[in-house]
Parts: C-alpha cells; sequence; structure tokens
C-alpha cells in the first residue's frame, strides 16, 4: 500500500509539474492556438506526431516583448501509453525556431542550412 | 480559436497499411548505415531527390549531395566515435519513427566550440516516409541546443523553461481562465 500511495503521490506531482511548467505557461505566451498536426502513427505502446502550433504571442517569451505578432510553434511528440493512460511523453518544441521569428538568434548565424518546413506539411521557410 | 478542428494527419492517415512490414525492412538495414560511419553507398537507401527537413539550426537538405555534403560530413568533421541509439521505433503504413541517442566524442569545431574531446549525447527525433524501397522524405530534429548546454553554452541564456523545474524561475499563471487546449 505504502509503495503504491508513493506511485500515486509521483504522479500527482508530475502532472502537477506538468499543468504548471509547461501547459499553463503555454498557454499563456501563445494564444488563439491552431494545433495543425500533418502527422501522427501508432504502433503498440507507442505513438507519434509531427506538426506546428499556430498562433500569436500573446505574453513575453525568453525576454522579447510580446507584439501579438503571428508565430509557428513546431513540435514532436512520442507517446508511451500503459492501459489507457499516456506514461511518458518525449517532446521537442523547437523554441530556437520561435525565437528567430521573433528577431532573435540563438545560434550566432552558424546554421547548418535554412530550415524550411519546421514540421509543416508545406515549404513555410523562415524569413528572418 | 474555441473548437477550432484544423484538418489533422494529412501526410499519413491515407497511409498503406499492408506496406509496414516493407517499411520495416527498409529502415532497419538503413539504420546500420550510421553506425557503420557509411557515407557514400546510402543512396542504398534514400531516393536521389529525398528531402531531409530539420528543426532550425539542422537546415534543410535535398537530395544525397546535399545531405552528404552540408549535414553528414559537418557532423563527421565536428564529432567522432559515434554510437547511435534508437530509444523506441514505430512503424505504421510507409512512415517509421524513432527517437533516441548518439553518443559522441566532440573532436571538431561545432558551431564556432572548438574542438573539447568532450563525450556528448546528441538527441534525435526521425520520421521517415518509405516509397518503393527507399526513404523519400525524413523529417528530422536533432538536438543542438542540448549539445551547446553540453559544451557549456546556454542558447537560451538561462531562459528555458527547465528553469521552471529547476525552481530558479517562476512559471507564469494566467490571470483569467486561459482558452483551452
Amino acid at each position: 500500500m505504502g509503495a503504491n500511495l508513493d506511485i500515486v503521490k509521483g504522479m500527482m506531482r508530475a502532472l502537477r509539474e506538468f499543468e504548471s511548467g509547461w501547459y499553463r505557461p503555454f498557454r499563456m505566451a501563445f494564444g488563439g492556438r491552431d494545433f495543425r498536426t500533418v502527422h501522427f502513427m501508432q504502433d503498440g505502446d507507442w505513438a507519434a506526431c509531427f506538426g506546428a502550433c499556430h498562433a500569436r504571442l500573446d505574453a513575453d517569451f525568453m525576454g522579447i516583448a510580446a507584439s501579438g505578432q503571428a508565430i509557428r510553434v513546431p513540435y514532436i511528440d512520442f507517446w508511451r501509453i500503459e492501459g489507457a493512460k499516456i506514461a511518458e511523453n518525449i517532446v521537442r518544441v523547437d523554441f530556437a525556431s520561435l525565437v528567430t521569428q521573433l528577431g532573435g538568434d540563438l545560434f550566432g548565424g552558424r546554421l547548418w542550412g535554412e530550415a524550411r518546413y519546421l514540421y509543416d506539411s508545406s515549404d513555410t521557410s523562415l524569413k528572418s | 480559436m474555441k473548437g477550432s478542428r484544423p484538418e489533422q494527419a494529412s501526410l499519413s492517415r491515407d497511409t498503406d497499411l499492408s506496406k509496414t512490414v516493407q517499411t520495416r525492412t527498409v529502415i532497419e538495414a538503413m539504420v546500420d548505415g550510421p553506425n557503420d560511419h557509411r557515407i557514400s553507398d546510402i543512396g542504398d537507401f534514400f531516393a536521389e531527390q529525398f528531402r531531409w527537413m530539420g528543426n532550425f539550426g539542422c537546415g534543410t537538405k535535398r537530395g544525397l549531395k546535399e545531405f552528404q555534403d552540408n549535414w553528414q560530413r559537418p557532423f563527421q568533421a565536428a564529432f567522432s566515435d559515434k554510437v547511435c541509439v534508437d530509444e523506441a521505433r514505430l512503424f505504421m503504413g510507409e512512415w517509421a519513427a524513432a527517437f533516441g541517442r548518439q553518443e559522441a566524442v566532440h573532436s571538431g569545431d561545432f558551431m564556432g566550440i572548438a574542438a573539447t574531446g568532450k563525450r556528448v549525447e546528441i538527441r534525435y527525433m526521425d520520421f521517415w516516409k518509405v516509397v518503393e524501397g527507399k526513404i523519400v522524405d525524413n523529417w528530422v530534429m536533432v538536438d543542438f541546443p542540448h549539445v551547446l548546454s553540453q559544451l557549456g553554452r546556454d542558447v537560451f541564456d538561462g531562459q528555458g523553461w527547465e528553469a521552471f523545474d529547476r525552481g530558479t524561475a517562476i512559471p507564469p499563471k494566467p490571470q483569467v481562465a486561459p482558452e483551452s487546449r
């Protein structure tokens, strides 16, 4: 029973951290969210997708003042399912792309090429 | 936007599920390639004009030559003794996906950081579409910011959202009930 309680407490903590440390800041920063998941697949206990969240910047992001400008936030998700619940969610959100869309440059111009697709199904070249 | 239901999964929803075994065969043969450090014969797996579509920083490569010249060779110039470990691999119809890590030694200049000799972890995600036995599209994420952080450069300058997990920054809370999703 003690061990089970620890698992439940751990899950509650994980859910709270996800809510406060990701989900809420994401929703505050990016308004009018339109998640365009262009690819989805499932195999056994795993599922995966990629796409881009089309939104507007509603709150300051990494020191860049909110301008209400249209942005595109590329994402990849892998999920592992246990029973009917998501047990693991391995995620990449392309914040470096976002900073560039907002006029910043995280790599000091040392890019290995132009990012043209960014998990969108058509060529969506970033004009930076 | 509330209740917005944009078209979903346009790339994969009509994939031919009878192709899963063929896709698996091509991908499993190909993934031995990077571990063998092969460059010259990857045309066995990739279509001549395949598209390699990376996250920001990694670029977009069209065709084998651009992939070899603008991805594989710079990568091998920066990193050596590479071991590639897929942590999960999925197959569905013409599509395959994997994520995992490469472990390698930083032995050449990487984004302006001279060789440190450090062993680094290079996290990646791949999605491949296989048509007639060859990869035609490869959607890729390679986590350059994470590599740079292991080499002592934090491109997010302390403002990465990991700070919320560490407790070194307070995550913002909305003043009013936010939209759903």
